[in-house]
């Protein structure tokens, strides 16, 4: 059997169920994508920074290589050192030009050759193009380089585009071809020019960045943009003073090429912790987003139980408060009795699903009520209507027992005697006919009959009766009236209204019965000129026990159900009764039936 | 004993008249309503037995009419409405007795019979004064031990004389209460009866119990009477 509440409860939860599962779907999915989308943007974040780190690192290594080159190049001491020197003219040339200064014999052309434009001093370059040596001050450097604040880088050379060389300590100590140089990798055009390039240095396999710097011998530093006010810096005291960069083209110098190298351990190591703080951080940020991911989902499948849980109950609750009217409703008719047809159900807020009900309820219980009433009433009539020629029968044979009486008197008495069963056999008749009615057994057997010589049949039955009351009873025939009908309910039906046409009559009343056909129907009226029947009690008359006259006693067998079975008889026919009446005229019954021919 | 018998349906009219003549009432019938009221008010009767599914008028409003009207006449409802409301409903209404249909004849009588006693204040269906004694139930008579044997219309005649006893009767009164309407009033039917009693009753008797009073009437003579 099915519940309401189940049904409500399970739809509702299974709704509900689905609803949850899809905002929960929903709500993940787009967090997925927006904690994917951060885990990109922060996965490029952190490898952006790596990147950018190690370019700084590398940049870094890079520039303090670059400016230890630079300074180099205006702490390069050209020298001349008299033990290498072979050739005996420039040996000479060379004496008579040298200067002793601190760090060795410097060359004193040379200077002039710095100081003067190119013209001038090329010539000097050609003559002694061979002769300078490099020369650096290693301590010097450290103490510059210290002042700058920067990592010495342990392998310096530095060669002189006319075949000087000079190497730095540990590049010595490494081998003899120190680094490599390819001067072609540098443009002709270029005056002033770096390179930076990684390489490994034999036979120790030891990795190396190096910077190379070109740049004309005797510029010093190359030229920075010049600050404001700020002169060119200058190089170190005791030494020829630097001709003006801005102005002197030193593109006809010969060039050197400075190289700086350092070993790459410590930026690989750098770089490789970079790597592995990168790598941690994307490691962090997959473990972030995938613990983020599990917690919205435990949070969302929280969330969905916890509203599940609690709407389980307060659906019930709403169910069962919805369902509460219903309920009482379901009470009140529980005890509605026999005995109490009133549906006690007075809620003045009651729902509007269930005040049509609840009305229609009462309105059926109410019929249902009348209709008992009605029954019960008809009993009461029945008994009634059989009792009184009951007692007449059994006081008329009592009293014809008391004593010897003459043969007349016990005629009188059986005559009596037959009149009240022959009342009572009417009564119960009628009865009976009602009850096959009720249980529809009722058969038509229709059969082609004269409709007219069947009026007269019934005229000539009632007329003794008719006679006594001083009645005029006539016959009139309209039409030809041969149907296919059933002839014993026919004559039952006119006999029952000549019977209360006679009953209702007055003295020296008349009642006429007609035959006719119009249309093709079977039309039978019987007319009289009776008390009649008052207008609000026309439509009561067809009801079975319903007397007009409640008052009026059995004579004739006047219990009520006379109409009430004519009317029965013709909705079986699929026919209309009507009548019309009016007070202290008389009435017109009209039986008009569909009759085939 | 005179009796209106009020019912509509013919042949128990016809019926209960005849049981009732021949139980030595005075019968008189009305078949509706209308016709019952007029009779009731029109003569003195001893018990009015009424039937309550009448035309015209119905028995419930005929009672009730009765009653606030001051009439004290002894009504017996008879019907076929057996329901403990209209029972109830009847006697509410002034009724003295009930009785559905059917019925038996004989408790129809007897109960009519006690409703005449209640109207005379007897008890005792036995009626004894000094050496008579009149079974008024059993329709005997007995003086001194001897049985007497009397017509119905004298045994109603002195059973009147006997229930009025040392009260005097006037002709008319013994008239109104001992014949019906359709009987012929002639003036000394009473006399001739009177007669025919005091030979059955009086002769060969002492006391004489019925006695004249010139101008007035007749009276049985009562306990303390000399």
């Amino acid at each position: 059997m099915k519940s309401i509440r189940l049904s409500l409860m399970v739809y509702f939860l299974a709704l509900l169920t689905l609803a949850l599962v899809t905002a929960s779907l929903l709500a993940y999915q787009t967090s997925y994508l927006t904690l994917q989308e951060k885990k990109a943007t922060t996965e490029k974040l952190i490898e952006a920074q790596y990147d950018q780190r190690c370019k700084d690192e590398n940049e870094q290594l890079n520039q303090k290589l670059l400016n230890q080159a630079e300074m180099l190049a205006s702490l390069v001491e050209f020298r001349i050192d008299f033990s290498q020197i072979r050739d005996r003219q420039l040996l000479i040339v060379g004496l008579l030009t040298a200067l002793p200064t601190p760090n060795g014999y410097a060359l004193t052309p040379l200077w002039i050759g710095q100081a003067f434009p190119r013209r001038w001093s090329d010539p000097f370059f050609v003559v002694y193009r061979k002769l300078p040596q490099i020369k650096l001050n290693e301590d010097e450097q450290f103490k510059q380089l210290s002042r700058i604040g920067g990592q010495a880088a342990d392998y310096v050379q530095i060669d002189a585009s006319w075949g000087s060389s000079f190497q730095s300590e540990k590049l010595e100590k490494l081998g003899k071809r120190g680094l490599p140089l390819d001067a072609a990798s540098f443009k002709p055009n270029e005056v002033v020019a770096h390179n930076f390039d990684s390489l490994v240095l034999t036979p120790d396999d030891v990795p190396l960045r190096r910077v190379i710097l070109k740049i004309p011998t005797g510029m010093g530093e190359p030229p920075r943009p010049p600050r404001q006010g700020k002169p060119p810096p200058g190089g170190r005291s005791g030494d020829p003073p630097l001709p003006d960069k801005t102005v002197f083209d030193f593109s006809h110098r010969p060039p050197m090429y400075i190289q700086c190298a350092t070993t790459t351990d410590k930026l690989d190591e750098t770089l490789l912790g970079f790597k592995a703080t990168r790598d941690q951080e994307l490691a962090n940020v997959e473990a972030e987003t995938t613990a983020s991911l599990i917690g919205l989902r435990n949070r969302l499948l929280g969330i969905s139980l916890l509203t599940f849980a609690i709407t389980i109950g307060g659906a019930w609750w709403l169910v069962r408060l919805g369902l509460l009217p219903l309920e009482r409703l379901s009470v009140a008719v529980s005890k509605v009795s026999e005995k109490d047809f009133r549906l006690r159900f007075d809620e003045p807020r009651l729902p509007s699903e269930l005040m049509p009900i609840r009305d229609r309820l009462a309105g059926a219980l109410n019929q249902l009520e009348k209709a008992f009433a009605r029954e019960k009433q008809a009993t009461a009539d029945i008994s009634h209507e059989l009792r009184t020629p009951l007692a007449a029968l059994l006081t008329t044979m009592e009293l014809a027992l008391r004593k010897t009486r003459s043969a007349d008197e016990y005629r009188e008495m059986f005559e009596d005697c037959l009149l009240s069963a022959k009342h009572m056999n009417q009564v119960v008749e009628r009865l009976l006919a009602l009850a096959r009615l009720d249980a529809g057994v009722d058969q038509l057997r229709p059969r082609n009959v004269d409709v007219g010589e069947l009026a007269n049949q019934c005229a000539a039955l009632v007329r003794p009766l008719a006679e006594a009351r001083g009645l005029n009873l006539t016959v009139k025939r309209r039409n030809d009236a041969q149907v296919t009908v059933d002839p014993d309910k026919m004559r039952e039906m006119m006999v029952n209204l000549l019977h209360n046409a006679i009953q209702y009559n007055r003295p020296n009343g008349s009642v006429t019965l007609t035959v006719a056909r119009p249309d093709g129907r079977l039309e039978v009226a019987v007319s009289d000129t009776g008390i009649g029947i008052e207008p609000e009690k026309q439509g009561q008359i067809f009801e079975r026990f319903f007397r007009a006259d409640p008052s009026r006693g059995a004579d004739g067998a006047n219990a009520g159900l006379g109409l009430a079975i004519v009317k029965g008889y013709v909705d079986l026919m699929g026919g209309t009764l009507d009548v019309e009446s009016e007070v202290n005229r008389g009435s017109t019954f009209r039986i008009r039936l569909p009759v085939p021919a | 004993m005179r009796v209106l018998l009020i019912e509509d349906h013919k042949p128990l009219l016809r019926s209960l008249r005849q049981g009732l003549e021949e139980e030595g009432f005075a019968v008189d019938t009305a078949a509706d309503g209308e016709e019952g009221d007029f009779k009731a008010r029109s003569a003195q009767y001893d018990v009015i037995i009424l039937d309550l599914m009448l035309p015209k008028i119905d028995g419930f409003s005929l009672l009730q009419k009765w009653r606030r009207d001051g009439l004290k006449t002894h009504v017996l409802v008879l019907t076929a409405r057996g329901s403990i409301e209209d029972k109830v409903k009847g006697l509410d209404l002034g009724a003295d007795d009930y009785l559905t249909k059917p019925f038996e004849l004989g408790e129809l009588i007897a109960r009519v019979r006690a409703l005449i006693r209640r109207t005379h204040q007897v008890k005792d269906p036995v009626l004894r004064i000094l050496d008579l004694e009149i079974d008024t139930a059993a329709r005997t008579v007995k003086r001194a031990g001897k049985s007497i044997h009397l017509t119905p219309r004298e045994f109603a005649l002195l059973e009147f004389l006997a229930f009025h006893r040392g009260k005097v009767v006037s002709r008319s009164m013994i008239w109104e209460h001992l014949y019906d309407e359709q009987d012929e009033n002639t003036s000394n039917v009473v006399d001739v009866y009177i007669r025919y009693l005091r030979n059955k009753i009086d002769k060969g008797f002492n006391p004489p119990l019925i006695l004249t009073r010139w101008g007035e009437g007749y009276l049985l003579r009562g306990e303390d009477e000399s």
